[in-house]
């Protein structure tokens, strides 16, 4: 039995936090912004944040934490600005021998659907994004977000719909 | 249609074999699945993670928490000590450099402090108060420092910021007062919209005309309206309390009447809503401490005695 619960304090605790969650604020951000450099800066300020008051936060709150600070900074930076998300699509292996003609298709497709994702309410496309990109259950999603987990079903029926009646107007 | 249990089920891949087939069926499957398979390798733009780690972690320097500095005090004394001597150098040499750019306003006992800014917004500076900010910056950076207590009206612009030891507001436009003393922070917007955040960022408010809050070691600890007909506060002679403990209603006249209270036997602790006028130390300590049963008499030395 240990006496003391890890620290936030233990540099060794606060890099597994890092690694456990940085990425994810970062994307989330991302997703809500479509503004890199501002996910970045965020997300670098909630962890320098929690690093210097790691004292006040137990390691189950870390999270929460870092989220509540991250959203809290963004209110002020973040004023309704357009979106323009753009995503890294990942090579299967089965594109690599296919015609030019098909990369191009592709191309213009994945193109039109950044911009359709783009183009959703901010809260639809955050749950939309995290959900599928992310592949957050919905229970993580509404913990993230601080909402209930009924928001986000109704988000997320509603970007499907959204997107989907554009994906059918591309072909 | 929301609450579409197939659909979530699907998203989720919690679908049995026959519900599967039977979501198969829906007219959308098709579009979906087609929209699922277009967005299955989709990412998130990366981020060099470890960078950010060692950037993070460089912050221990400059501000490191207490539990980690015991440990190292013994092995690295003489360093800290050389690196507190050249900091404190730095430290001074910033503040005399900079002396000359800054304007400070202070505020005496029992005395108030009207005030412009550079880009014409005003503000009342209440009796021990204080209030720091750089001509230089304005108006692109509205920032002022404040200890105590002043009402501002805030010319429409760029973000205007008080900052306080426990926290910030934030502004573009509008009338609000800010209390920042001890470990607590209170705001009350007047008029327009007033965003608060507590020092680490982990609170953050915002309030609408009429509207307060009271901030306690940054936590949120009350949020309340200002009753309709009570708008008035100590700018046009009239200081509200609203859930205080005793002790601050009774800084607060010491503060305004330049007086000093000894408090006898009183629980200072106890937590009371009440105003006082300033027309008169008479009439403010009977509205104040009358109706709580509390006895007091002034002496000539200008203290008062209060007795329960």
């Amino acid at each position: 039995m240990q006496a003391n619960p890890s620290s936030v304090c233990e540099e060794s605790t606060f890099t597994a936090i890092f690694k456990e969650y940085s990425k994810t604020l970062h994307n989330y951000l991302y997703y809500k912004t479509g503004n890199l450099a501002l996910s970045h800066d965020l997300t670098q300020e909630a962890f320098v944040r929690l690093w210097k008051n790691c004292k006040d936060v137990v390691v189950d709150t870390a999270k929460g934490y870092v989220f509540k600070v991250a959203n809290n900074l963004l209110i002020n930076e973040h004023k309704h600005q357009q979106v323009v998300l753009k995503f890294q699509k990942l090579p299967t292996i089965s594109q690599t021998n296919e015609s030019p003609a098909y990369l191009l298709e592709e191309k213009e497709l994945k193109e039109r659907l950044e911009a359709a994702i783009s183009a959703l309410p901010e809260k639809q496309r955050v749950v939309f994004l995290l959900s599928r990109i992310e592949r957050k259950t919905y229970k993580e999603i509404a913990e993230m977000l601080g909402i209930s987990k009924q928001a986000v079903e109704k988000r997320m029926y509603n970007a499907l719909d959204a997107l989907r009646l554009i994906s059918k107007k591309i072909r | 249609m929301t609450n579409d249990e197939l659909l979530h089920k699907w998203i989720n891949g919690e679908l049995s074999e026959e519900e599967l087939t039977e979501f198969k069926r829906r007219p959308e499957y098709e579009s979906l699945r087609e929209l699922y398979q277009n967005t299955e390798n989709l990412k998130a733009p990366d981020f060099n993670q470890e960078q950010m780690l060692a950037q993070v972690l460089k912050a221990k320097a400059a501000a490191p928490p207490a539990t980690a500095l015991k440990s190292r005090v013994r092995l690295f004394s003489l360093l800290k000590y050389g690196v507190a001597a050249s900091l404190l150098i730095f430290a001074g040499w910033m503040i005399f450099a900079n002396l000359g750019s800054e304007v400070v306003i202070q505020v005496a006992q029992g005395e108030r402090q009207e005030g412009q800014l550079p880009d014409r917004s005003t503000f009342v500076l209440n009796a021990e108060s204080r209030l720091r900010y750089q001509p230089k910056v304005w108006p692109e950076k509205r920032h002022l420092q404040l200890q105590g207590e002043a009402f501002f009206r805030v010319e429409k612009g760029s973000r205007f910021t008080v900052r306080t030891k426990n926290g910030a507001v934030e502004v573009l436009g509008t009338q609000f007062n800010v209390w920042s003393r001890g470990e607590t922070l209170e705001v009350t917007c007047r008029s327009g919209r007033v965003a608060v955040r507590s020092k680490d960022a982990r609170v953050m408010e915002e309030l609408t005309p009429g509207k307060a809050l009271r901030l306690v070691r940054g936590q949120l600890q009350d949020r309340w309206t200002v009753p309709e007909g009570q708008q008035s506060n100590w700018v046009e002679g009239n200081s509200r309390f609203e859930k205080v403990p005793l002790a601050r209603v009774l800084e607060e006249l010491e503060r305004h009447f330049k007086v000093r209270i000894d408090r006898g036997q009183v629980d200072v602790q106890e937590i009371v809503t009440c105003n006082f006028s300033h027309k008169s130390l008479e009439s403010a300590l009977a509205t104040s401490l009358k109706f709580m049963e509390i006895d007091y008499e002034i002496r000539k030395d200008s203290t008062i005695y209060l007795r329960k």
